[in-house]
């Protein structure tokens, strides 16, 4: 009986996922989020709102430690604006897009590769793990991590590692806490542990939360105002 | 000295929690190593960095491949480095877009690129660098 549920929920949660691309209305979906780094015993806190809309375009509000925003685009199109003294970064290309926001991702139904194709990998593997669905990509370009596992349950991603020509996990990325929407589901934390050397390694924790989909607010059209405000 | 063993017993249980076969996390140890950590400020302020820096650090605006190499590694995924070495304000925050760059490879990337920098002594392509990717 359990095991009819299972499935029954796998099933419905892949129709979800097969239908996110096939529905790119322009959902908007907006989020608290809190970003802890830890290291070495100290921490870093990051709090920001992040607005994200179907079309790629995404707001994100720094509030803490410095109020900024950054409006961009999939096609990476950025700009910075500080409000506490109006500095408008706009410039050049810095080559941030929408598309590396994982609000976005899920939005936009990437869920299948997290957008490591993008950067270059391409599936080689796909194999069952204990229950688990467990997905290897390679890079002939990125020698310096030429594969990264994505592992899923229930159809959707739970870990991520980006591993060393050794076969060594140097960044691990773990999704869980998974928030369900019409057609859309979201991971509410993610926790990564980079690890730049073999005896150090930091932590990051992901929290998301005030998720709200398809609700009016006006920073989803949020526009630096003309030179930067001064 | 509580806080102190605490974190240690956070990280090593993070450690355990985290190894290779597991795809699931601890997230109660993950809370405690956070929570038990003094909290720094991700803005680049060089007299209070937590990492250890070699003596030999310049002041910002000559950086050292060493002291940017240290600042990858320690500070990453903070974007610290890329302030060291100049770039855009608010280039921190913009390491946070995802988890510290991209699920936190892009420091990484940075780091690796830095030590090539170290070994063939330079970095100028990275200082002064205003992109997201310093290395493309």
């Amino acid at each position: 009986m359990s095991a009819t549920r299972n499935s029954l929920c796998g099933l419905s949660l892949l129709l979800l996922l097969l239908a996110g691309p096939l529905c790119p209305a322009q959902r908007r979906v907006s989020a608290d989020v809190e970003v802890k780094q830890a290291l070495a015993g100290k921490v870093v806190t990051v709090t920001k709102s992040v607005y994200c809309s179907g079309n790629g375009r995404l707001v994100i509000h720094f509030h803490a430690p410095e109020e900024m925003f950054v409006v961009t685009n999939p096609l990476g199109e950025a700009r910075v604006y500080f409000p506490k003294t109006g500095q408008d970064d706009a410039g050049e290309n810095i080559g941030l897009s929408s598309r590396d926001e994982l609000l976005f991702l899920f939005l936009s139904g990437r869920v299948d590769d997290l957008g490591v194709t993008q950067d270059g990998y391409r599936l080689v593997s796909t194999a069952n793990e204990d229950g688990l669905l467990k997905k290897t990509f390679v890079s002939e370009k990125n020698g310096n991590l030429p594969r990264v596992e994505i592992v899923y349950q229930n159809y959707l991603p739970i870990y991520l590692a980006y591993l060393d020509p050794s076969g060594k996990a140097v960044n691990k990325t773990y999704f869980s806490n998974y928030s369900y929407f019409q057609r859309f589901v979201f991971p509410c934390r993610v926790t990564n542990i980079t690890y730049p050397t073999p005896r150090d390694s930091s932590v990051t924790r992901t929290l998301y939360s005030n998720l709200k989909v398809d609700v009016d607010d006006p920073l989803f059209d949020y526009d630096i105002p003309a030179a930067g405000g001064r | 000295m509580k806080k102190l063993l605490l974190v240690l017993v956070a990280v090593f249980a993070v450690s355990f929690a985290a190894n290779a076969n597991s795809y699931t996390l601890d997230d109660a140890a993950i809370d405690a190593l956070v929570e038990n950590s003094v909290e720094v400020s991700p803005v680049l302020d060089m007299a209070n960095l937590p990492a250890p820096l070699p003596a030999n650090v310049p002041a910002v605006g000559s950086p050292s491949p060493v002291g940017a190499f240290l600042l990858c590694m320690f500070l990453g995924e903070f974007g610290v480095h890329r302030h060291y070495l100049g770039t855009r304000p608010g280039m921190w925050a913009i390491y946070t877009f995802t988890v510290g760059g991209i699920f936190g490879i892009v420091p990484l990337v940075d780091w690796v690129m830095l030590l090539i920098g170290l070994v063939d002594d330079n970095i100028s392509p990275y200082v002064g660098n205003t992109k997201f990717f310093m290395w493309a």
